[in-house]
């Protein structure tokens, strides 16, 4: 599978941004490096490409900018040939959309990835510095089992011992062997626990059956105790009986005896005993009553005899009251009178009084003056407005004068002021001065004025630096000089030609050096004896050959002795030259050397010459240059100095395009205010208003805006004087108003005094009189209602006086009265005495004669009640025969003896008959005779003694008896043994369980350890082989390759170095482990790629920790997992993308 | 024309013990401990609601282990109540309670029947003019009974309708030991007018001319007697017409819950369905408690993670149940597989290669085998006596027992070893 186009819909900071991968071509790598510097999105575009592989995780963080919702990214995926068009979108299922937005599994994407999860491939063929370095940890971790390590590398497997070790030692938690605590313990212990919990509480049916049968033992031998022990009390109680007998069978006999002399008396009524003492004190009572009654009759009757009623007097006691009433008014009006006819006289002469000063002292019936409210009420109406209406005239008239003369006042003050001026023409001069306000020509032509000034004093000053060239402007512009292209080439030419040159000259004189010392050397050698050089050999044997060639010419003595000398001497130099034949060869090679040395220095001295002569060219063409320039410019101011000053140039010229500037803006300010100034004139001469010719802007603007303020002012006066008439008119108006009112007041008052006496006289009186009149006739009113008032009480207790007289006149000639007073009062009083004498009288009178009444029925009782007490005491003295009620009684209590002694007889009988339990007392009489008492007393204390023992023993029997029964019901049919065993039933259950899952665990740990060895077996070889050359090959051969050791059950990774050494794999260096994590990875990628169709490997600048060599080998790995899959390389480093280049020229690089 | 009314249960199983994980639980301990106690108060609430004249018990009180004289008690007191509102109570004895001591213990009102190992006709009381009817009953003498019984009942009563009552395996079940078997054409040609019978824990009911009703365990204990239990409500008429009620009287009642994880990719579509099949189940009991045996099958590329996560899926499966109410999770068991990878040669996952290796190579291997079966013998030795029986109960068992736990041993592991910590995948 490979992605031929990455698309960042929406996705992290990228918003429609496309990666395309493109087309692959048979054959040709499918390498694709993507770069971009720091924060441009390569580590987004990798989790991207994970996210459209598995899925957008969910708290993804990449929604900065597009909400989840929007989040998608899509890809053209190539899959067996076919392209087809997916996308990813955030969404907890269903996210891997296909054509027509139709939800594909995920299998569309990832089929052939064998399984391999997201974490997975990310450790895997997804790295970057933290899952390379994790995952690589995770390698070496493995405590050296190569399986574990080939795997965790194939598979991508983080952890992996550490898994296995977690499943044993949680299965170990369970149960270990050899250890005496765990899971496993404790559950057995509790499994113990409660069985013997169940043990104590339960009762089990053998142990039930045991308490049955000792319950029913026991039950049946209480039983007997009990029976035996009732047969002993039986026969005590006999025993007993008998002996209790004996003493009342002798009282029997004794009552008996005293029985005898009683017989003959005569039997009574029952009653009699009890009735004869009440009988004898009743006879004596009623004796003593008769007498005291008789005497009180008496003495009633006397009482009534003597007492005698006024009965005339006592008839008129009902009317008394009135008399008392009449009496008590006869008294007050006697005490009143006096002041009350006082009183009425003040009353007439205050009458008088009032109507002199009403001024109507003549008048007859004072009451007419009275007047009514329906008069009284409109006047004092009229009174209370009076003021009010006075009021508002005054107020009216003042303010209607006040605004006369303020209207003067406007009038006067418009007069001073000229005419208005047109309305228009002012507005659009306002219009016209606003604009130019606005715009403030004046002050941006001020302005660019100033910076002109400073621009050209500025440009000045630079060209000044250019000294000593002299020029204007333009010559400065047109000047020819040197391109910066040549002047970096005479920079490069001069830095190296100098360069050369010290570097020749440097060689030069170590050649020159060189040469002076072989010259020395050869100079020693040759001073040394015998030293002969080959030259000087060389000149020695020319000269024997030019001997041998005169003498043989002429073979004459000379010319041999002259050819022996020669043969000798060249003879000897051999001889010289063979005895120093190491001499003579080093000398040969040092004049050799020289030879040598002497050609290099020739070279070297034409090459510096050479090189001094181009400096020399260049130097020229330079000074050339600055000649060209002119303008007395120095020629020998050099490169440097030309560099200086054309920088100073440029500088000027800069400047001068800023003094430009600034003229062209000068120019510019200037026309704005011409335009400016001639729109003011405009409106200042449609507006009227004197301006001079020569006026600046600023004056023209003062002179306008005076012109809009006076207009302004004028109309503020125009519409003063309006106002004020329009005030004057309105004020008029009310004034009338309050005039017509007070018209209309006076009327009103007219009429109203007219219609009543005060308007008699036809005349209106003023407010102040009617007011003064008005309160005296109130008073009026006031005192002739008082006077009418007193004159009738008078008269009331005038008439009252007279009633009161003639009353008691007819009282006392009603009664006789033994005394007669002459004043009225005193009669009164004599009447009333005896009226209430006479009542006494007869009431005294009627209590005698009740209580006579009641003495005489209280005789008649007495007298029934003697008679019969008699008739009884008659009745019980003639049936004892005696003569009197004493007698009686000595009779009466012989009676009650005799019946006492018959009741206990027959008691004591009855006790013998009952405690011996027989028949007649003769039977009881004749067993009682014939017994032995000492014997039964005998066998009494025995049969006591015996029951003590059996009343013991039930009791005990029966505790015994009642304790098995409870035993029995303590069982119970609780749920608690049951209980119990369910919770052993589950505990059982539970190690049951945990067994399994502790044997699952520990089997399946051992079936993956052997698994994992197997696995190991089986992939080691080309696994091994391909990550040994791969880690070879990253190391530049620093290393051979890997190799595996043996140790205990399993192996560990060594690496070897080129050098012999060898390092265990957790040793090596950061760097070096890095290498060895990808080469790990590309072998684990080849190894995947064999089995599948290949996943697109991806790394995301891994290489920090590699040198540019070591880089450039990874780059060849990498080229070569492409020829096999996909591989994307995300980098930030330019350099990279050179040395892939270098590698690999077909790679495709894309810029983020 | 009144009619004669009775309830007829059988294998009450009084105070034998629930086997249950979901009873570690102390608050379902609480509600549902002691159900076979709790069941058999609610067929004596039955009787005494439905004023029925008896109670019939076709055998199999309690266990034959059972020797707690308190579980006695309790029946006693439970029959003690029927004897107070006059109801009769038949018994006879199976192949549990044959010999049951405790029983012998007990002393029954005279309002209880049981019938000895000799076979008895008794007849009901009746006003006059009813039609007779009589119970004929016949008790295990011995817990082993290896012919019919039923040439040993006395003959149907002419003119009378004829209730028996039986323990017997019936034509044989397949979880039940074979006891007193016998046909059940031969049970419907006897003249017999209804067959209260005893034994096999799952109801069954065959209605006719003669009705033969085995009425199942009242209470089921375990996930092996799945669903709800009851008793049988019987009425029968002067006429000879029988009408049958059956009535639920488990607390809780045992089920296996499934969840089919085919295709589901994501653990909430998981834990989704995990709910619905909670609930479904939930809306089909019929007890008040639900004990549920869940488990999750299929193929599904989840397979390693709800190996690896079982104990997280089974407390979301708790929280769910805890959710619905009265569900109780006894135990979570997966058998998911992962999907099988279409691709070419050999397993693309190396985990997958892993896995073929354990599955071809190792496992089934005399050297792997026979270290297995050390480590299981060694663990197998710690246990009680009682759980090694009930893991293995023979030898023969154990190669296989130790095969199985390695298959799924492996499995599990594999899972463990899964790198998932992918956030997405929960």
């Amino acid at each position: 599978m490979r992605i031929r186009s990455l698309g960042l819909k929406r996705y992290g900071r990228f918003t429609d941004v496309a990666i395309d991968f493109g087309e692959t071509t048979a054959g040709a790598p499918d390498l694709h490096i993507v770069y971009g510097p720091n924060e441009s999105g390569k580590s987004t575009a990798v989790s991207a490409f994970l996210d459209l592989l598995f899925g957008i995780l969910p708290q993804s963080k990449f929604n900065f900018l597009h909400p989840y919702a929007a989040m998608r990214i899509d890809a053209d995926v190539e899959q067996s040939g076919q392209v087809r068009r997916l996308s990813r979108i955030k969404r907890s299922q269903n996210s891997l959309l296909g054509d027509s937005e139709q939800p594909v599994p995920d299998t569309a994407l990832l089929g052939n990835f064998g399984g391999l999860d997201r974490g997975a491939y990310q450790t895997m063929f997804c790295l970057d510095d933290e899952t390379l370095e994790a995952g690589g940890e995770s390698i070496l971790a493995s405590r050296g089992d190569l399986g574990h390590l080939l795997f965790s590398a194939t598979a991508g497997l983080a952890d992996l011992s550490q898994r296995l070790d977690t499943a044993r030692s949680e299965a170990d938690a369970f149960f270990r062997q050899g250890k005496r605590s765990g899971e496993l313990v404790d559950l057995k212990k509790e499994l113990t626990t409660l069985k013997e919990d169940r043990d104590k509480i339960d009762t089990l049916a053998s142990e039930h059956a045991r308490l049955t049968t000792e319950r029913d033992g026991s039950a049946k031998e209480y039983n007997e105790a009990i029976a035996q022990r009732g047969r002993t009390l039986a026969r005590i109680d006999e025993i007993q009986r008998l002996l209790n007998a004996l003493p009342r069978l002798g009282g029997v006999r004794r009552l008996r005896q005293e029985l005898e002399p009683l017989a003959g008396l005569p039997d009574i009524p029952d009653a009699w005993a009890s009735e004869l003492p009440g009988l004898m004190t009743e006879e004596i009572r009623l004796a003593t009553q008769d007498k005291t009654n008789f005497g009180a009759i008496e003495e009633l009757k006397n009482a009534l005899a003597s007492t005698v009623v006024n009965v005339a007097a006592s008839a008129l006691e009902s009317r008394i009251e009135l008399l008392t009433d009449l009496r008590a008014r006869y008294i007050t009006a006697e005490k009143d009178l006096p002041s009350r006819r006082l009183q009425l006289g003040i009353a007439n002469q205050a009458i008088v009084r009032i109507l002199q000063l009403i001024n109507q002292s003549a008048e007859i019936d004072p009451e007419r003056l009275i007047l009514t409210t329906l008069i009284t009420g409109p006047i004092r109406d009229l009174m209370e407005k009076r003021s009010g209406v006075d009021t508002s005239v005054a107020a009216a008239q003042a303010e209607f004068t006040n605004a006369l003369s303020v209207l003067d006042e406007a009038e006067a003050r418009l007069g001073d002021a000229g005419n208005e001026r047109d309305d228009t023409a002012s507005r659009a001069l306002a219009a016209a001065i606003a604009t130019a306000r606005e715009g403030d020509e004046a002050g941006r032509y001020r302005a660019a004025n100033r910076l002109r000034l400073e621009r050209a004093e500025e440009f000045a000053d630079r060209v000044l630096e250019l000294r000593p060239w002299q020029g204007d402007q333009e010559t400065l512009l047109s000047l020819t000089v040197p391109t910066p292209v040549q002047i970096e080439n005479w920079s490069a030419a001069e830095a190296s030609l100098t360069q050369a040159a010290a570097l020749q000259r440097a060689n030069f004189d170590r050649l020159t050096d060189e040469a002076k010392r072989l010259d020395a050397r050869s100079e020693a050698l040759g001073s040394v004896g015998g030293v002969i050089s080959d030259q000087e050999a060389r000149e020695v044997r020319a000269v024997r050959e030019a001997a041998w060639a005169s003498h043989k010419a002429a073979l004459d003595t000379a010319t041999a002795s002259s050819f022996e000398a020669t043969m000798r001497r060249d003879d000897f130099v051999m001889d010289q030259r063979f005895a120093k034949t190491s001499s003579v060869a080093e000398l040969n090679l040092a004049m050799l050397e020289r030879v040598d040395v002497k050609t290099s220095i020739e070279q070297a001295s034409k090459l510096l010459q050479d090189t001094i002569a181009s400096r020399a060219a260049v130097a020229r063409e330079i000074a050339q240059s600055l000649c060209a320039i002119g303008g007395g410019m120095d020629e020998g101011m050099g490169l440097a100095g030309l560099k200086l000053w054309l920088q100073k140039r440029d500088r000027a010229i800069e400047m001068r395009a800023k003094l430009m500037i600034a003229e062209r803006e000068l120019r510019h300010a200037q026309d704005d205010a011409a335009s400016s100034r001639e729109k003011i004139v405009k409106a200042l001469r449609t507006a009227n208003v004197q301006y001079s010719d020569d006026d600046d802007i600023v004056t023209l603007l003062a002179a306008g805006q005076a012109a809009i303020d006076r207009d302004t002012d004028t109309r503020a006066l125009l519409k003063a004087v309006d106002d004020r008439r329009r005030d004057l008119k309105s004020r008029e108006t009310i004034r009338n108003d309050a005039l017509e009112a007070e018209r209309a007041w006076n009327r009103a008052w007219h009429d109203a005094c007219a219609a009543c006496w005060l308007g008699e006289s036809g005349r209106s009186p003023t407010i102040t009189t009617v007011r003064e009149t008005l309160d005296a006739v109130a008073e009026l009113g006031a005192e002739i209602e008082k006077k009418a008032e007193l004159t009738d009480r008078i008269a009331k207790m005038e008439r009252d006086q007279t009633l009161f007289l003639s009353e008691v006149e007819k009282f006392a000639s009603n009664i006789d009265l033994a005394f007669r007073p002459a004043d009225a009062l005193g009669l009164c009083q004599a009447v009333m005495s005896s009226v209430a004498d006479a009542t006494i009288m007869l009431n005294r009178r009627q209590e005698i004669e009740e209580r006579l009444d009641a003495e005489q029925k209280k005789g008649r009782r007495i007298a029934e009640e003697m008679a019969v007490v008699d008739a009884r005491k008659k009745q019980m003295i003639e049936h004892f025969g005696v003569t009197s009620l004493l007698e009686v009684d000595v009779r009466l209590h012989e009676v009650a003896r005799k019946i006492d002694l018959t009741k206990r007889l027959a008691d004591a009988r009855l006790e013998v008959l009952e405690t011996l339990g027989v028949e007649t007392i003769e039977v009881a009489e004749a067993q009682l005779d014939t017994m032995d008492r000492g014997a039964l007393e005998a066998e009494l204390q025995e049969k006591k003694a015996l029951f003590d023992d059996l009343d013991q023993r039930s009791r005990d029997l029966f505790s015994s008896r009642n304790k098995a029964e409870d035993n029995i019901t303590a069982v119970g049919g609780d749920a608690a043994v049951a209980i119990l065993d369910e919770k052993r039933r589950t505990v059982a259950l539970l190690i049951e369980d945990k067994a399994i899952a502790h044997l699952k665990l520990r089997l399946g740990a051992l079936a993956a350890d052997r698994a994992l060895r197997a696995y190991r077996d089986r992939h080691r070889s080309s696994m091994m082989t391909r990550a040994s050359e791969s880690f070879s090959l990253i190391s530049r051969g620093a290393y051979s390759g890997l190799a595996t050791h043996p140790m205990n059950d399993s192996e560990i990774l060594i690496a070897n170095g080129s050098d012999g050494t060898s390092k265990v794999a957790s040793e090596l260096s950061k760097g070096t482990r890095f290498q060895l994590y990808l080469a790990l990875r590309v072998a684990g990628y080849h190894e995947f790629a064999r089995s599948h169709s290949p996943a697109p490997f991806l790394a995301d600048d891994i290489m920090e920790t590699f040198d540019d060599f070591r880089a450039e080998e990874a780059f060849r790995l990498l080229a070569g997992m492409s020829t096999v899959g996909q591989v994307v390389y995300f980098t930030h480093h330019r350099h990279l993308c050179e040395i892939v280049k270098v590698v690999e020229p077909r790679v495709i690089i894309h810029d983020l | 024309m009144p009619a004669y009314r009775f309830v007829h249960a059988a294998d009450i199983h009084l105070d034998s013990p629930l086997r249950s994980l979901a009873l570690r639980n102390p608050q379902l301990a609480e509600l549902i401990g002691n159900a076979t106690r709790q069941a058999f108060v609610r067929i004596i609430d039955l009787c005494l609601d439905e004023r029925v004249q008896a109670l019939k018990l076709a055998g199999d009180l309690y266990d034959g282990e059972q020797t707690s004289m308190k579980t006695a008690r309790f029946l006693a007191e439970q029959l003690r109540r029927l004897h107070v509102a006059g109801i009769k109570v038949f018994i006879i004895r199976g192949n549990h309670d044959a010999l049951s001591k405790i029983t012998k213990e007990l002393v029954f009102p005279e309002t209880v029947h049981i019938f000895g190992g000799r076979a008895e006709a008794v007849e009901v009381v009746r006003e006059r003019g009813d039609r007779p009817i009589i119970v004929h009953g016949l008790s295990f003498a011995r817990p082993q009974v290896a012919d019919s019984l039923l040439e040993k009942y006395r003959p149907p009563i002419e003119g009378a309708i004829n209730i028996g009552l039986m323990h017997t395996s019936l034509d044989g079940s397949a979880n039940h030991d074979v006891y007193a078997p016998c046909s059940s054409s031969d049970l419907a040609n006897s003249g017999f007018r209804y067959w209260a019978l005893g034994h096999i824990h799952k109801r069954s009911a065959m209605e006719g001319s003669c009705a033969i009703v085995m009425p199942g365990i009242p209470q089921g204990r375990d996930v092996g007697e799945s669903g709800p239990k009851s008793v049988t409500l019987v009425s029968v008429l002067d006429d000879g017409s029988v009408t049958m009620e059956e009535r639920v009287v488990s607390v809780a009642q045992f089920e296996r819950v499934a969840v089919d994880a085919t295709a589901m990719t994501t653990w909430p579509d998981l834990v989704a369905g995990l709910e619905i099949a909670l609930g479904d189940a939930a809306e089909k009991t019929a007890s008040e408690h639900l004990v549920a045996r869940l488990l999750v099958s299929g193929a599904t590329p989840l397979a390693w993670t709800i190996r690896r996560d079982a104990d997280l899926l089974r407390t979301e499966a708790e929280s769910r149940a805890s959710a619905i109410g009265n569900i109780w999770i006894e135990k979570f068991d997966t058998d998911c597989r992962r999907p099988a990878t279409k691709t070419e040669g050999q397993s693309a996952d190396p985990l997958e290669e892993l896995r073929k290796v354990v599955n071809d190579d190792i496992i089934g291997s005399q050297a792997f085998l026979g270290e297995a079966e050390e480590i299981a013998k060694e663990l197998l030795s710690q246990l009680p006596s009682e759980c090694r029986r009930t893991l293995t109960p023979n030898d023969d068992g154990f190669a296989r027992f130790v095969e199985q736990l390695s298959n799924e041993g492996s499995e599990e592991v594999l899972a463990r070893l899964a790198a998932a910590n992918v956030e997405g995948k929960r």
